[in-house]
């Protein structure tokens, strides 16, 4: 492995420099550019690491994604932005939340470590992918805030749904990998039960907030199968990913347990101001 | 799957990525808010790694296929992320330089 390493520190390096850039106004284009080539190049690395092992099944699932992926961005309204992204970013976390379970499945991940970086995985992965799907749907007004969703009520069931699926990822850890599944299923709830009383005014600081999550079922996944590279990238994007998060807050006025917590600003479709 | 990597490494190397991205983010213009969501968002798909070593690894189709699929929900995020960000990014220089 350590013939491969250059390349992936390379990748580090200029993952660190594409985020470090996307701040500034002079170097955003070029350092996302970057970013898109460091990816390239971690893929790379460890292609030639383990070969092309599977390689129908690469292929089938490289060719669907990038070609959708391209569709997509390109197809898309300008005026969609932040929906787009709300999208893109919950298909990250179904990813993370697949490979998670899939690898539960494999022989070797049975020890505490592996069952612990599955669960929050599964967890983490499932709640960015259900709510980063109601976030674009309520910015695409798909979907209004319901009344009930409003109750105080909901902190209790949320509250309940966190408490269940935390007993039954310790039940994962203890070895029964069946509750898996049931844990998947609550964490898309959880999801769902956590975005949707939220007012549109306030989905891009939620899109970002969701995206730091994608960025830590990432790096949970990068325990999973053992890759320092993926560890460092998720992690940096889960702590970049809640700066930016709090930096939205303060340009807008808003704390993030008013976002969170305090239900829909107004009216509860209210389009966005200015972003981007 | 890979036993290379001890606990205690993966756990500095946790703690060093995180501590790194918790700086590299300072004075944002919020002009560029969304372009940065969207440029961070599409490297969290970097997640695609996994799915790659599931495909290698898995001992059925089942699971390869599971492999396959994650692989493509991650290259959408990657590749639709990095483009979207472009056109954003493209369209805030014309408007600059105007």
């Amino acid at each position: 492995p350590l013939t491969h390493a250059p390349l992936d520190l390379a990748a580090v390096l200029l993952l660190a420099l594409g985020i470090k850039g996307l701040g500034k106004v002079r170097s955003a284009r070029a350092a996302n550019r970057l970013a898109a080539l460091a990816l390239a190049i971690a893929v790379l690395g460890l292609l030639l690491q383990q070969g092309l092992q599977g390689w129908p099944w690469l292929l089938a699932g490289a060719v669907a994604g990038s070609l959708l992926g391209v569709l997509v961005a390109q197809k898309a309204a300008m005026t969609a932005m932040p929906q787009l992204v709300a999208l893109f970013n919950g298909c990250g976390g179904m990813a993370s939340l697949l490979v998670a379970l899939a690898a539960a499945a494999l022989p070797t991940q049975t020890g505490l470590l592996a069952l612990v970086s599955i669960v929050v995985s599964v967890l983490v992965g499932g709640i960015t992918f259900s709510g980063s799907l109601v976030a674009m749907a309520k910015l695409q007004e798909w979907l209004q805030t319901p009344a009930w969703m409003l109750q105080p009520a909901r902190h209790w069931v949320n509250g309940l749904t966190a408490a269940s699926a935390l007993a039954l990822g310790w039940w994962v850890c203890s070895g029964h990998s069946i509750a898996l599944l049931p844990l998947a299923l609550l964490s898309l709830l959880l999801g769902v039960g956590l975005t949707l009383p939220i007012g549109g005014a306030d989905m891009p600081v939620v899109i970002s907030l969701l995206n730091s999550y994608s960025g830590v079922a990432a790096a949970a996944a990068g325990f999973v199968v053992g890759s320092e590279l993926l560890i460092v990238a998720g992690a940096m994007v889960g702590t970049a990913g809640l700066i930016l998060t709090q930096v939205m807050c303060n340009a807008m006025n808003r704390s993030l347990t008013s976002v969170l917590f305090g239900g829909a600003l107004g009216g509860a479709s209210a389009t966005s101001a200015d972003q981007g | 799957m890979n036993n290379a990597l001890s606990l205690n490494e993966a756990l500095w190397v946790l703690l060093l990525g995180s501590l790194l991205g918790l700086e590299l983010i300072g004075k944002v213009p919020p002009t560029l808010h969304t372009p940065l969501m969207s440029g961070a968002n599409a490297i969290s798909g970097i997640t695609l790694l996994a799915s790659i070593v599931l495909i290698a690894e898995a001992p059925t189709p089942l699971l390869q296929a599971m492999g396959a699929v994650s692989l493509a929900f991650a290259l959408f995020n990657v590749v639709g992320g990095f483009l979207v960000t472009d056109r954003m990014l493209a369209m805030f220089r014309r408007r600059n330089d105007q």
